[in-house]
């Protein structure tokens, strides 16, 4: 007999009169790890939301702990339901041992905190699952994943009944996930149910017991760990059998537009040779993703050559600043397309409108309205136009896509891309690259800067390999 | 004692021509002392006037409709409409009775027609004389096993152990273990016909010992699997799985009926939930149209009304990769 720790029934919510979930039901069995699998859009954030208490429920009930929670209540916040989403739960300016031991685990009640025993627990902990990281360490001094193995230190300690993780890993490296799975598999043998949402598969859906599947606002199905397959689980995703291949062909022409000769930065990374044609797609691997980010770099001007030579269009390059790559004609595309500059309250013609008038305006004075107005409309022929106008926020693809064509129909003759699919499901993966695709047709070089070998094999013409000493060993796709 | 319509309308008039008396009064005084006859005379017809007036809009607006509520009340009050007991309290009351009535109407109805549907199931029982049946199957079962056709004879067996078990007049909760050995004596009797195209399977944790001595009602999983294979599995071209998986949990128990047939796309999955779960009343009727049989909407419904809204089925499916059907009863 199993324990139900959780179990959502008829759970329906709406968004500006737009239902996002329907009818949903999901049940959590005591010590398993439970993945929500549904592409962008499909309610994960908003489930997430009502069990994290930030959001009340509108119709149906949660049932957790034998307590019943209908409509218009909220899940009470407490240490029995711990959640872990895109912002960190942790305090940037305390230790690691303070978010751990003293936050939310009441010793800021007590008067008098035993810092030595604090300090003390914490390196134990610390030596066995992040021996890098010291405990008086500050937060804003972690990287990414370290604050995501911190925060998950900190649930081994409080001991919930149920976690709740909406997408945590996104650009890990190979270890680094091994050990977000090691410290998952240690907290659902304490006993802890997981529920870990996903807008696609990956290494750690691969480890849950079952899958919840959503699709048009309910399950569409649920699977059981010895079903899993990826081509069953994108069918299921997308709601039909899916070719799972991206068929290209190679754009590659004869004329080379950027070219690195001997390039020296010095410790990390040494004699880079690298090329790139016109209409051509390169990637830069690097496994932990941090030596390749220095090629986007030295292009944007971020950081100084010490050696070497970097030719643009048959003339020496010597980048000063992004501003000045941009005027180039190289643009960049943010990682994951994340959508730091879009401004959720404006719609999305607003939101375009808004820059390109900063890309082109002379002098930040002079606006050239018809050239506003061009891209304006050359946009419009790509995304559909019913959608067009609306709200920003109520389409993640349109958002994204927003993100991804304003520097590709800006005809820019190098587009530099870091880690495009991070945030994309399997559909918008299919979108970016027929995007970059299409770009490449037109002649523009693509640099490509991921740590997922795989995404770069689907679609790169060369893939530049670096590994931990700084070498560069060039790789051409058939 | 007057009804109320009567004594707002009583104290009313007696008000207003108290008015009228004081007004006339104090005018003639001052008309006769201040020598003003003729204007005084004015002044009272014109107060009178103004008073009729205001005694027509009171009759319109307040009088007549307490009026009408009265009498309507009169005329649906089952206690009977009783002049003596008109006072607001009491139409409050009439009010209250008459909605508890109602509960009371829509209960019986509903008893009324799960009653119906009893008798109907019985009736078609009785239709069927499980002896006769059960001695033709033996008898062609023995002469089976004579000419030594042992496929036939095996098929007869597990046709008659179906009968048995669908038709006979033993309790309608049965244990799941018995319910689950009908479905498997099912599937062995579609094996005749679809052979090894159709794989499939029954998993549930082994090791809890009182999982397969749970209650569910009868015929509960049979329908649902049968529609797996006419509808799913049957017109699939290729070979299909059909899995039961069955969970136990404190309250509940969940079972999970996997096919990977050909499924259904969004329009006709949704008309299904509508018809699934459909108006309970029309239960009666949907068998009646349906003649013998029991459809997936009344295997929902009639877990609706024996356990509650929260249990029943639900039913999810994907066009060309399957359907998957959710059986939710409570642990009894």
């Amino acid at each position: 007999m199993k324990e139900e720790v959780l179990r959502m029934e008829n759970i329906s919510v709406y968004n500006l009169n737009r239902s996002i979930l329907e009818d949903f039901r999901l049940y959590v069995f005591k010590g398993e790890i439970l993945s929500l699998v549904g592409l962008s859009g499909e309610g994960k954030t908003a489930l997430y939301k009502i069990l994290s208490g930030e959001n009340v429920i509108e119709e149906g009930r949660v049932i957790f702990k034998n307590k019943i929670y209908t409509k218009n209540q909220c899940i009470v916040k407490n240490r029995d339901i711990f959640c872990l989403g895109k912002e960190t739960i942790l305090v940037d300016n305390l230790s690691v041992a303070e978010n751990i031991f003293v936050i939310g685990n009441k010793q800021y009640k007590n008067i008098f905190i035993n810092y030595k025993h604090i300090i003390y627990k914490t390196e134990k902990l610390l030596a066995k699952y992040l021996p890098n990281v010291k405990s008086d360490c500050l937060i804003k001094e972690l990287t990414q994943w370290e604050i995501r193995i911190v925060e998950l230190l900190k649930a081994i300690i409080i001991k919930p009944v149920l976690i709740v993780i909406d997408e945590v890993i996104l650009t890990c490296s190979k270890e680094e996930i091994d050990q977000i799975i090691y410290l998952l598999e240690e907290l659902k043998n304490m006993g802890i149910s997981i529920v870990y949402e996903s807008n696609r598969i990956n290494r750690i859906t691969n480890i849950s017991d079952r899958m919840f599947i959503i699709r048009d606002r309910k399950i569409a199905k649920i699977l059981y760990n010895e079903q899993y397959s990826e081509i069953l689980i994108n069918n299921f995703l997308v709601g039909y059998d899916m070719p799972m291949e991206i068929e290209r062909q190679s754009n590659i022409k004869n004329e080379t537009i950027l070219s690195m000769e001997e390039v020296n930065l010095g410790l990390d990374i040494h004699n880079i040779n690298l090329s790139l044609k016109k209409g051509e797609i390169i990637g830069i691997f690097h496994d932990e993703n941090i030596l390749n980010k220095k090629i986007l770099d030295i292009i944007t001007g971020e950081t100084k050559v010490l050696s070497g030579s970097i030719i643009f269009e048959e003339e020496r390059f010597h980048p000063k600043s992004i501003s000045s790559a941009k005027r180039k004609g190289i643009g960049v595309i943010p990682s994951g397309l994340s959508n730091e500059f879009i401004i959720e309250s404006m719609s999305l013609e607003d939101n375009l409108i808004l820059y390109f008038i900063k890309k082109y305006s002379i002098g930040k004075i002079f606006i050239d309205h018809k050239m506003v107005k061009f891209m304006i409309n050359q946009f419009k022929n790509i995304i559909n136009s019913r959608t067009y106008k609306e709200i920003i926020n109520t389409y993640s693809y349109i958002e994204q896509l927003m993100l991804l064509y304003r520097e590709i129909i800006c005809n820019n003759k190098i587009l530099i891309c870091m880690n495009p699919c991070e945030r994309a499901d399997i559909i918008m993966k299919k979108m970016i690259y027929s995007a970059l695709n299409e770009a490449a047709e037109t002649g523009t070089g693509i640099i490509i800067i991921n740590n997922n070998i795989i995404e770069l094999q689907e679609i790169c013409d060369t893939i530049y390999i670096i590994n931990n000493n700084g070498e560069i060993k060039k790789h051409k796709i058939k | 004692m007057k009804s109320l319509y009567k004594r707002i309308l009583t104290i009313f008039l007696i008000l207003m021509f108290s008015i009228l008396i004081v007004y006339i009064v104090g005018i003639l005084e001052f008309a006769i002392t201040k020598k003003g006859f003729n204007r005084s005379l004015m002044l009272i017809i014109l107060v009178g006037l103004l008073l009729v007036i205001i005694f027509i809009c009171f009759y319109i607006f307040i009088c007549k409709p307490i009026k009408l509520i009265e009498e309507n009340i009169r005329n649906i009050n089952i206690n009977g409409g009783n002049e003596d007991n008109n006072s607001i309290l009491d139409i409050l009351n009439n009010i209250n009775n008459i909605i508890i009535d109602n509960e009371r109407q829509l209960v019986r109805k509903h008893s009324a027609e799960m009653l119906n549907q009893k008798i109907h199931f019985a009736e078609l029982q009785n239709q069927i004389n499980p002896h006769f049946l059960y001695n033709t199957l033996e008898s062609i079962r023995g002469q089976a096993i004579e000419d030594e056709h042992y496929v036939i004879s095996n098929m007869t067996e597990a046709l008659a152990k179906y009968f048995r078990y669908s038709i006979s007049n033993n309790s309608d909760i049965v244990k799941l273990e018995d319910e689950l050995k009908n479905v498997m004596n099912y599937m062995e009797i579609q094996k005749y016909r679809f052979e090894d195209k159709i794989h499939f399977q029954i998993k549930f944790d082994e090791l809890d010992e009182e999982l397969l001595s749970s209650s569910i009602p009868k015929l509960t999983l049979q329908p649902i699997v049968e529609n797996a294979i006419y509808h799913g599995l049957e017109t699939k071209a290729n070979e299909g799985e059909l899995i039961i998986r069955i969970e136990k949990t404190q309250k509940r128990i969940i079972i999970i009926i996997t096919d990977d047939g050909i499924g259904m796309d969004h329009i006709t999955l949704s008309e299904l939930n509508k018809k699934i779960n459909g108006n309970l009343e029309n239960l009666v009727e949907t068998n009646s149209k349906k003649g013998a049989g029991i459809a997936m909407s009344n295997v929902n419904k009639r877990l609706k009304l024996l356990f509650g809204k929260e249990y029943g089925l639900n039913v999810s499916s994907t066009l060309a990769l399957g359907t998957e059907v959710e059986v939710v009863i409570p642990i009894t």
